[in-house]
Order: structure tokens, then C-alpha cells, then sequence
């Protein structure tokens, strides 16, 4: 875990991490069609061992989105909207005459919340595989509709399967509105041996 | 008008590359697939003059379709749309046989630039 780190290594992981949680904002911020920023990012606080501390306690019907990451490296990106949430991300991002339509809203709905995930997790994905050259690439989203009692089942479920050993957890900001969705990223050990590889290289 | 067919999994991506294409009254869409071998089929039956090919469908990579693709004679010219950037995936998309390749996300204006760009 971090602690198997270094302190140059965990700086290392730092800046990794952060670059990655940089470029999902910028990929949210294209959807939403304004700035979006990361809400006070700590790495020292939200790098952390499971289990996390999620939000949107006491919810029902949240967007619990997730892409697992495939290759050199295993991990699950889960990304986390309460109803409200995902109702402001698609009037934001769909053209009028699909919001005007309840027809095409019903196959759109759930396929805007889908193409966001995927490209907000393959934007940090990309920014992970370039700096550790590692091969890896997200897999095909998943979205489900579940309790916070549910998702936090799922993380836990996760972090039990022994096989996720660092999670860190951010939530976006929007300068117009409450809109903080989470953002949890879940990896095993290969990740830390990416970062000492990583920060060897770079001695 | 040059005949596209789009290749993407998600509904959304299909519907915004349609929009974006035929507005410009250059293409005219001919076909649509959500999978790798539904693609394939299509490429193979319409023999369109562009496809636009998303990296990871349910069933098969997109550079796997790509190569398929050139294996069978298609001649279309391929530009890639995926959300995968990676440097390398990029490069080995466009060794094997993609004309471009678009990182997502992107706007309407962007594609078509890049679309238009293949038929200089």
C-alpha cells in the first residue's frame, strides 16, 4: 500500500494520480459545457486504504457507473452521481431536441451517463498508461441504479475480493450548481509497483 | 455524398457522429453497428466510403476489425473515434490500416474537419 512507498515514490504516485484526476475534469467539463474542477484534492487524505468513506449517504436511485481496467495493470474506475446529479449532467450534455423528446430520452438517458464514464475513465486511464507505460485500457462501462447501502456493498465487495489495495477519491466541482459527483478509483499492487518503477526512472 | 457507416457501442456516439456528419450535407449515413462483427458485416455488405470505428466493442477490439477489415479488400477510409489515447494505441491504429484516429471527446466541428481532411 502507500505505505510500502517511499516519500519520493509517494510524491511520484501524487502527481500521477493528480494528472489523471485533472484530465477527468477537463472530460467533464466538455459534457457539462462549463468549467468543472476537482473539489480540494487532497492526496494525502483521499489516498488511502480501503474502506472509503463514501458520500451520498441516506440516497436512493444513485448512478453507480463502473469500467474495469484491463491489461498490465487490474483496477475498477467507479464514478458516482445521485439522481440529481445525472439529471443536471444530461441537460447539460444532450442537444434540446432529444431532452424535448420522451421517446428518445428513454434510449438516450442511460446512454449519455455511459459514454461519460467511458470517457472520463479512459481519460485517466490514457494518462496512466503514458506516464507508467503500462498497457492497459477500460473496458465497456456499466451502469446501475442502486441504494447507498447497495453501493457501498459493491466497493466493499470489491476491496474484499483481496485484489484492490489502494482506492482514492475525489469529487468535482461545478461553479454554477451543486454537482459533486464521486469519483473512486480501485487498483491492485501492480499500480504500486508501476509508481516504484516509474520513480526509478526518473532518479 | 460519401457513404459512412459508423461502428460504436454507444447509442450516443452513434447519434452525435450522425448529426455532426450529415449536416454538413457532404455525407449520408448508411449504416450503423453497436458490435465488432455487426461492423463487419455492414462494411462488407455497403461498402461504404468511410467508417468512423470505435476501440473497444463489446465483442472486439477496433484495431482487430480494422485489420480485419483491410485483410477482406475493404478499401474505406477508417479514422478511429474511441476514448482510448494512448500514445501507442494510436500509432498501431494507424499502422494497421486507420487513416486518423480521434481522441474523445471532441466536438462536432473537430470531427468533421478531420473527416473532411481524409478526402483531399
Amino acid at each position: 500500500m502507500m505505505k510500502d512507498l517511499t516519500l519520493k515514490e509517494i510524491e511520484v504516485a501524487k502527481k500521477i494520480i493528480s494528472a489523471g484526476l485533472v484530465k477527468s475534469a477537463e472530460s467533464l467539463s466538455f459534457f457539462m459545457n462549463e468549467t468543472i474542477t476537482l473539489k480540494d484534492f487532497d492526496a494525502e487524505k483521499n489516498i488511502d486504504n480501503p474502506p472509503l468513506e463514501l458520500g451520498k449517504k441516506d440516497e436512493s436511485n444513485i448512478h453507480l457507473l463502473t469500467t474495469k481496467v484491463i491489461g498490465e495493470m487490474n483496477g475498477i474506475c467507479c464514478l458516482i452521481f445521485s439522481e440529481e446529479e445525472a439529471d443536471h449532467l444530461r441537460k447539460a450534455a444532450l442537444p434540446q431536441e432529444i431532452l424535448d423528446s420522451p421517446e428518445m430520452m428513454e434510449e438516450m438517458s442511460d446512454g449519455i451517463m455511459l459514454e461519460v464514464d467511458n470517457i472520463i475513465s479512459a481519460s485517466v486511464i490514457t494518462q496512466f498508461s503514458n506516464l507508467l507505460k503500462v498497457k492497459i485500457h477500460g473496458g465497456v462501462p456499466n451502469l446501475k441504479k442502486v441504494t447507498s447501502n447497495e453501493m457501498e456493498e459493491f466497493i466493499s465487495g470489491e476491496v474484499n475480493k483481496e485484489l484492490y489495495l489502494i482506492s482514492f477519491k475525489t469529487s468535482f466541482e461545478s461553479s454554477k450548481v451543486q454537482f459533486n459527483p464521486e469519483f473512486v478509483w480501485l487498483f491492485d499492487n501492480t499500480f504500486i509497483e508501476s509508481i516504484k518503477n516509474y520513480a526509478a526512472l526518473e532518479a | 455524398m460519401k457513404k459512412v457507416l459508423i461502428v460504436d457501442d454507444s447509442m450516443y456516439m452513434r447519434t452525435l457522429i450522425k448529426t455532426a456528419l450529415t449536416a454538413t450535407e457532404r455525407y449520408e449515413i448508411i449504416g450503423q453497428a453497436g458490435t465488432g462483427s455487426q461492423g463487419i458485416e455492414m462494411a462488407l455488405e455497403f461498402e461504404p466510403d468511410l467508417i468512423t470505428m470505435d476501440n473497444i466493442l463489446p465483442d472486439m477490439i477496433g484495431i482487430d476489425i480494422v485489420k480485419e477489415l483491410r485483410a477482406e479488400g475493404i478499401s474505406a477510409k477508417i479514422i478511429m473515434v474511441s476514448a482510448v489515447g494512448q500514445d501507442d494505441v494510436v500509432a498501431e491504429g494507424k499502422a494497421n490500416g486507420a487513416q486518423d484516429y480521434l481522441v474523445k471527446p471532441f466536438t462536432a466541428e473537430q470531427l468533421v474537419e478531420r473527416v473532411d481532411n481524409l478526402f483531399i
